[in-house]
């Protein structure tokens, strides 16, 4: 089970950035990624049943 | 009605003078060129005015009159483009300074729906870059140091500094119902799929709606009768049959509504503004003194999840639609636009799926509370239009663009500051036509008919 709390998240963001864009460039992302971090937290937290599929187009009525 | 307040006539007005013969599409037309030449240097809304283009379209859509035929319920009728849609032979610019610029040769199939129904493409207008947060040149007409919102900036403008009668928006987020309220017009982004996406460019696919800036409810409803429709080659096109929505633009429903008052819990407890809170108490006591049903209803759990999810999916599908650009012109883009492709394409897949899923469980939750009402009500944004450092604030309706289901903004009255406060109208899937009805409803209960202020020279609206 992954550690998907805001900080870990953080943590990760900010580790997959520095490999995409480099420190610097990162590290000018910090408040966007730590912004990121808390929805993405927030997502992982939702209770969602199994059967539910993701809704890439909503298209039923 | 001399020239002079021509540009002033709504959609339905116009339409109606020229289907008999009182007006003619080239009056109309050099109206609200007029009008641009006398507030757009203030205002800032026009990326490009087809001047030409328009007076020669104009010229034939009157010819064509003179024989008895009349293209469509639009004949005649002056509109405005968002600078993300495709129409031929006009550039698009997206808002992006010059690297992302491009000529179409064809028309999206909205802009070919409205030229097909009569109307006359005016113009393109200013967007925030690529539709996301940095902020547009356009100045609101309200007030030149208050935003007009965004993305849809130039849109919600020009049309409530009477430029042109309506406009095309796109909505991610919160992109037309937000600077409609900012602007004191009438935004409405219908159910997804409802108008084809194609030919505009994406900011994130499976939240992306093309929407309407106008000056009433019925003019959103005859815009978007227009619109709607299934187009195969648009994979997010739904194929539902178009709503009626012809008793919406002929008259005023004599039935009142069923409302469901929004309660303010997480997450727009701590957002709205108390002038916001006790001006939708005052509408909603307003609209049930005339004989609206208004009762307090709670949103599922999962709502302030579905906010964040919205987040992230735009960021991740941003992130997407743009590596190939960002690869090779990142250090062109503007700040925000950049922060939040960079940071898309940092999220983890796992996790947006499970945003994607959080998508489809908040909107069954809501399908029963939806069938009971009309319309859901909340205000479109905290308050009346912020600074122009930003864009504002779309949590108000980034619920309701995450579930795909349709709602508008209609203005409803002004903040102690003199800019525009609304209400935000939420409707169930493919329910368009009792939304409207019910907006249209509340649009005469309300009757809202403040305008802003003649711009004067290097200060629109009440500039300090």
């Amino acid at each position: 089970m992954p550690d998907w709390s805001a900080e870990a998240l953080r943590s990760e963001l900010m580790a997959e950035a520095v490999r995409r864009f480099g420190a610097e460039r990162a590290e000018a992302l910090a408040s966007e990624l730590q912004a990121l971090a808390g929805d993405l937290a927030r997502v992982a937290a939702a209770p969602i049943p199994d059967e539910t599929e993701p809704a890439f187009f909503l298209l039923e009525a | 009605m001399g020239n002079e307040s021509l540009h002033g006539l709504s959609v339905t007005e116009a339409a109606a003078r020229i289907r008999a013969g009182r007006l003619s599409a080239s009056a109309l037309v050099e109206a609200c060129l007029r009008r641009i030449d006398a507030v757009d240097s203030h205002v800032q809304a026009w990326v490009t005015v087809d001047r030409q283009g328009a007076l020669e379209a104009a010229a034939q859509l009157d010819a064509e009159a003179r024989q008895g035929r009349l293209r469509g319920p639009l004949h005649g009728v002056p509109v405005g483009l968002k600078d993300i849609f495709h129409a031929a032979g006009l550039k698009t610019t997206a808002g992006a300074r010059g690297f992302a610029d491009s000529v179409p040769t064809r028309d999206a199939p909205s802009v070919a729906r409205l030229r097909a129904a009569g109307a006359v493409i005016l113009g393109k207008l200013h967007t925030t870059e690529f539709a996301l947060a940095d902020p547009a040149v356009t100045r609101n007409p309200w007030h030149a140091g208050r935003t007009p919102g965004g993305s849809s900036a130039g849109s919600a403008a020009a049309v409530a500094a009477r430029m042109v009668p309506a406009a095309l928006g796109s909505q991610t987020v919160g992109s037309v119902l937000r600077p409609a309220a900012f602007c004191g017009v009438v935004g409405l982004k219908p159910t997804y799929g409802r108008i084809s996406r194609r030919g505009v460019l994406p900011l994130a696919w499976s939240l992306d709606h093309v929407g309407v800036l106008a000056r009433t409810v019925a003019d959103a409803a005859l815009l978007l009768s227009v619109l709607a429709g299934h187009d195969p080659m648009d994979p997010g096109s739904a194929a539902v049959p178009p709503s009626d929505l012809a008793p919406v633009v002929a008259a005023v429903p004599d039935r009142p509504p069923r409302l469901g008052l929004i309660v303010m819990d997480d997450p727009f407890r701590d957002r709205a503004a108390t002038e916001t809170r006790t001006h939708l108490d005052a509408v909603a006591a307003a609209l049930a003194a005339r004989g609206a049903v208004v009762e307090s209803v709670r949103l599922p759990a999962l709502v302030p999840a579905l906010v964040s999810a919205v987040q992230v999916i735009l960021r991740a599908e941003a992130g997407a639609y743009h590596a190939d650009l960002h690869r090779a012109h990142a250090e062109q883009y503007r700040p925000r636009i950049r922060a939040a492709i960079e940071a898309g394409m940092c999220v983890p897949a796992p996790l947006y799926l499970r945003a994607q899923r959080i998508r489809r469980q908040v909107r069954r939750e809501m399908r029963a509370l939806l069938e009971q009402y009309d319309a859901l009500a909340t205000p479109p944004a905290p308050g009346p239009a912020p600074d122009p450092s930003t864009t504002g604030d779309p949590t108000f309706n980034a619920p309701w663009s995450g579930l795909g289901l349709p709602a508008i903004s209609l203005p409803t009255g002004l903040a102690l500051d003199g800019l525009p406060l609304g209400v935000q109208l939420v409707g169930a899937a493919f329910g368009e036509a009792r939304l409207l009805a019910a907006a249209r409803w509340v649009e005469a209960a309300v009757a809202f008919t403040a305008a802003p202020l003649e711009p004067k020279e290097g200060a629109p609206g009440r500039a300090s």
